[in-house]
């Protein structure tokens, strides 16, 4: 498989991508509990449909950032087709990267106007 | 929540999308995709309406980028852009050949979607009135479709089979004849005998109901290579040994709830008991009619020798390698040999042999199954025919119009493009793009809008007192139609304006100036308007005729009395009566009745006035009339009892009624009309002279018989006494509203004999309207296209005036401004709209003085030409015009001098 061992190679992610990270880096779930999770983390900003999200894990499996795990013991769905997923350590690194890419970000807005105008527009209405 | 076997329909809809659109997922994840939609489907997070829709609308979008971007990922691989599937944002790359199409097409779409999108009232008024234009002309198609093509499904190899017809073109054959056609045909493999009629069926603890029922040859079935969903067809003898029926699948279902234990039942046919041995194939039509039999019986076995009875129907299964042609010269030889035989049966009145005439199962559905003087089918299917044409053309020239509007709207951003190097194809196609989105959208809500309307006319909540089962089926013709429809008005309204519009004038486009507008461009949009008012006018004037022509049969004089009279239908023969008990039933029924309160007379006829049905019966001689050579006498006729001209008001104006003493054994009487003696006995005094071996006793004033306004006919009127029959028509005249009455009437004969079916009691009234009812349906369709076409005509007019005046906002402020006076504005622009209309005007009268002969079948009392309908259907036109060219012109003569030369 052609993956690339370099974590930086991938940065920077798109944001869902950085979101199903995030999710499967505390527990292993399956996509309906993957779409239900980024979106009560995202306060419903970010909803993905069920295409969006598989062809992004897909993607992510082949890039060696996911991997499928056998079902968990407790599981209670009836269903054959779930699949569970969880992040590989090599996933894991690449969003660490992908928070350090913007955490820096942030350090170097903290300098600019820019957010101090968009704080006083919120605080404001 | 319920375990279903299979998935809800909105899951597999989207399993089957996903399948679709993102092949590159392979089926793993795709079904983890559905198991996860599944999820989130039975959600109750989910649930409701609202939640679904957006749940929906999430889900596709998902599926649409996701399903370009995998699409984009394939290709950038295939140019080796990119060796690994990537999860950083993608960056596009410029394509050429068939990737450019791809690439085209989709960019075509989605300018188009987002161009419609930022005019949503224009896509709104594009999609309404091509829907409209394409639904009408797909169910007049379903319409010419269910008459014309549509044979019944199932029959094996409908194209090897031939009908058999005596003496016309769809003339009906005698048993015995159908015997001689089917053994000595040798071109024939097989043929079978049909004859459509109602007959009363009585099912255990229900009410007696009239149906519409084959009586057919044993072989019927074999012959048209149909089967039975139960049980089994006729056999041969079927007929001799036993009354048995097969019953239709929609009877099966309605009667006994589809139950597989109904073979073995018993059910009375007319009276008669018979048992249930099949259950027919869903979907059997009759072979004429697109009317559903609800059951067949073998033909019953005393017509089976009766060679004067021509009542069946005949059709043929070829052999190999024969056709039309060979059955015709064979049947030919046997008629000759008939002729000679049974003279009587096959030589007609006047001496002619009566001839046979072989026509194909296609041809048989051409002429439908009405006798011969109703409107020929192929009358009613041309003007249907037009109609669609009309309805089509007119939407088409609307939505043409506001696409050239449109696209003049948009010479600037057009020729911006053009500027940047855009190719003329590429334009043409991109605006192409826009009107077969239109016509696409347009064509699948019409498809729906069809859909539902025959879904509902099959429940039979339309069913507008159809008295059988139609079938009007939309099948695969149909939505062939409408795919064609769509695609063909797409490109026909898209290309002409994608094409003038790719080629501005660049400078004057680039400034933003509207520059001039006659000149060929101007043309087109002139001539489309000038169809639509042509077209609009045709349909007006054709609704005027009809309207005028059922105005016209309402006023005339019927020449009888319907108002308050009963009638009550008796056929005792399904009571197995004889002739004599029948007299007693009829003689017993007058009086009965009579005693009733609020009756004010009872007498008993044949037939209803007006009414369905009618008896013709042949005149061998008349006393004092020699026949022209070649000449048959066939006259209209009746059998009546004493009293009843004096009930239907039907006045004697020589001689007397018939009275008791009218009876067998006593000399024959006979009662003619006015047009009777004229015709007949030359004007002079009839009284006492010979019709037959009858005397003529009486003459009654003229009046209508078959439909309301038709030129008086020869008729003529026999005592009942003289000629019992068992199937009479009860008419009872009461003193107040009939129908208040009518219940008690119908008690008391049924308490003559309670297991007498007693069918549909009806006032004199009702039937008599029913004889109109196919004027009435055609003036509703005319008058309903018809002012949809005036609505769209006025649309077209108002849009082109609308748009000429803002293209000369210039010139029209230069005028203000130099002095002219605003009503002047006004009427020049007004002049101009009405020059546009006129000349349509002009074409749609030539047209419609020429379409309206074809409508002269049904009209009565008004003339094709009728000036009324002509220049009603002008007048509506012109003050359609004025009012749609006064807005703008009004809107114009406001126009601010300053402004609008400052817009340069």
């Amino acid at each position: 498989m052609a993956t690339t061992t370099n974590p930086k190679s991938h940065l920077p992610l798109q944001p869902h991508v950085f979101q199903i990270l995030l999710s499967l880096i505390q527990r292993e779930m399956h996509g309906y509990s993957l779409i239900k999770d980024i979106g009560a983390r995202t306060e419903g900003e970010m909803v993905l449909g069920t295409s969006t999200l598989y062809a992004a894990i897909k993607r992510m499996v082949k890039a060696g950032l996911l991997e499928e795990i056998q079902r968990p013991a407790d599981s209670d769905s009836e269903d054959g087709r779930r699949r569970y997923y969880r992040a590989t350590p090599f996933g894991r690194e690449v969003a660490r990267e992908e928070a350090l890419r913007i955490r820096r970000l942030d350090e170097m807005l903290a300098g600019t106007s820019l957010l101090g105008d968009a704080a006083s527009e919120n605080t404001g209405v | 929540m319920t375990v279903d076997r299979q998935p809800p329909f909105a899951i597999r809809l989207h399993a089957r999308l996903v399948r679709l659109l993102i092949p590159s997922l392979g089926p793993e994840f795709a079904d983890q995709v559905t198991a996860a939609f599944r999820d989130l489907y039975v959600d109750p997070a989910n649930a409701g309406i609202r939640k679904r829709v957006r749940l929906w609308s999430r889900e596709l979008r998902s599926l649409c980028t996701t399903s370009f971007g995998e699409y984009r990922e394939r290709r950038d691989a295939r140019r080796g852009n990119s060796s690994r599937p990537s999860v950083r944002p993608v960056t596009r790359h410029p394509g050429r050949g068939f990737r450019t199409l791809c690439d085209n097409v989709s960019q075509d779409l989605r300018y188009a979607a987002r161009s419609l999108a930022r005019t949503p009232g224009f896509a709104l008024v594009v999609v309404l009135s091509l829907t409209l234009g394409m639904s009408v002309s797909t169910a007049l198609f379903s319409l010419v479709n269910t008459m014309l093509f549509r044979l019944p499904p199932h029959v094996e190899s409908p194209h090897e089979l031939v009908r058999i017809n005596v003496g016309g073109t769809w003339g009906p054959t005698s048993y015995p004849d159908f015997v001689d056609f089917r053994d000595q045909i040798e071109a024939l493999e097989d043929a079978a005998a049909f004859g459509t009629g109602r007959v009363v069926v009585t099912v255990p603890e229900r009410p007696p109901r009239s149906v519409t029922a084959d009586a057919v040859s044993e072989n019927y079935f074999d012959v048209l290579g149909v089967s039975t969903v139960h049980g089994r067809s006729f056999v041969a003898d079927d007929g001799r040994t036993a009354d048995v029926v097969v019953i239709g699948y929609g009877f099966w279902q309605r009667e006994f709830g589809g139950d597989p234990e109904v073979l073995g039942r018993r059910i009375g046919v007319d009276g008669r008991e018979h048992t249930i041995v099949g259950v027919a194939e869903p979907g059997l039509i009759g072979l004429v009619d697109p009317v559903v039999p609800d059951l067949w019986y073998p033909v019953e076995l005393r017509f089976r020798e009766m060679r004067n009875r021509r009542s069946l129907g005949v059709i043929g299964r070829l052999k190999d390698g024969m056709g039309k042609t060979q059955v015709q010269s064979q049947a030919d030889l046997i008629a000759q040999r008939l002729q000679s035989e049974y003279p009587a049966d096959w030589v007609s009145l006047n001496g002619e042999p009566i001839p046979v005439v072989v026509r194909t199962l296609k041809e048989g559905r051409m002429a439908g199954g009405g006798g011969g003087d109703e409107p020929p089918a192929v009358a009613i299917l041309a003007i249907l025919v037009t109609i669609m044409a009309l309805i089509l053309g007119i939407a088409c020239s609307n939505v043409a119009n506001l696409m050239l509007t449109r696209a003049q709207r948009r010479r600037t951003e057009i020729a911006v493009r053009v500027a940047l190097g855009a190719g003329r194809g590429r334009l043409v196609s991109q605006l192409l793009t826009e009107s077969l989105i239109l016509a696409g959208a347009a064509g699948a809500s019409a498809f729906l809008v069809i859909h539902w309307v025959t879904a509902l006319l099959a429940s039979g909540q339309l069913a507008m007192g159809l008295p059988a089962t139609v079938d009007f089926t939309v099948d695969w013709r149909v939505a062939v139609f409408t795919a064609v429809v769509a695609l063909g008005t797409g490109i026909v309204f898209g290309l002409v304006p994608a094409l003038q519009a790719s080629r501005p004038d660049l400078v004057p486009a680039l400034k933003g100036l509207g520059g001039a507008v006659r000149g060929r461009f101007f043309g087109v949009r002139h001539l489309l308007v000038m169809i639509q008012v042509a077209g609009s006018l045709i349909l007006l004037v054709g609704a005027t005729l009809f309207l005028r022509s059922l105005a016209e049969a309402g006023r005339a004089d019927l020449g009888f009395d319907p108002e308050n009279v009963a009638v009550i239908s008796v056929d005792l023969a399904q009571r197995q009566y004889t002739p004599e008990a029948g007299e007693q039933f009829y003689s017993d029924v007058i009086p009965r009745l009579s005693s009733l309160p609020g009756v004010e007379s009872v007498a008993i006829a044949m037939t209803v006035l007006l009414g369905p049905g009618r008896t013709l019966w042949g005149l061998r001689s008349i006393e004092g009339y020699e026949p022209a050579p070649g000449e048959t006498i066939v006259v209209d006729g009746n059998v009546v009892t004493p009293g009843y001209f004096d009930l239907v008001r039907m006045p004697l104006v020589m001689g007397r009624d018939f009275t008791d003493r009218d009876r067998d054994g006593a000399p024959e009487v006979i009662i003619v009309n006015e047009t009777f003696v004229d015709r007949y006995f030359g004007g002079e005094n009839p009284l006492g002279r010979g019709v037959g071996s009858r005397e003529v006793v009486g003459v009654v004033r003229d009046a209508t018989y078959e439909r309301p306004g038709e030129p008086a006919t020869p008729h003529l009127w026999l005592s009942y006494a003289q000629h019992p029959e068992l199937a009479m028509r009860v008419h009872i005249r009461t003193a107040a509203n009939v129908l208040t009455v009518l219940p008690a009437l119908v008690r008391e004969v049924q308490g003559m004999d309670p297991a007498l079916p007693i069918l549909e009691p009806s006032t004199m009234k009702a039937l008599t309207a029913e004889a109109t009812l196919p004027q009435r349906i055609m003036s509703m369709v005319l008058g309903v296209t018809g002012v949809l076409a005036l609505g769209m005509a006025m649309m077209g007019i108002y849009g082109v005036m609308a748009f000429a005046v803002s293209q000369r906002t210039r010139e029209v402020g230069l005028r203000v401004a130099l002095g002219a006076h605003p009503g002047k504005v006004v009427r020049m622009i007004v002049k101009e709209g009405l020059l546009l209309s006129g000349t349509g005007l002009l074409v749609g009268l030539g047209v419609a003085a020429l379409l309206t002969r074809a409508l002269s079948v049904f009209l009565y009392g008004v003339s094709p030409l009728d000036p009324t309908a002509l220049l009603g259907g002008l007048g509506m036109l012109l003050a359609a015009s004025v009012a749609a060219t006064l807005v703008p012109a009004l809107r114009a003569a406001q126009v601010d001098p300053m402004e609008s030369l400052r817009a340069e």
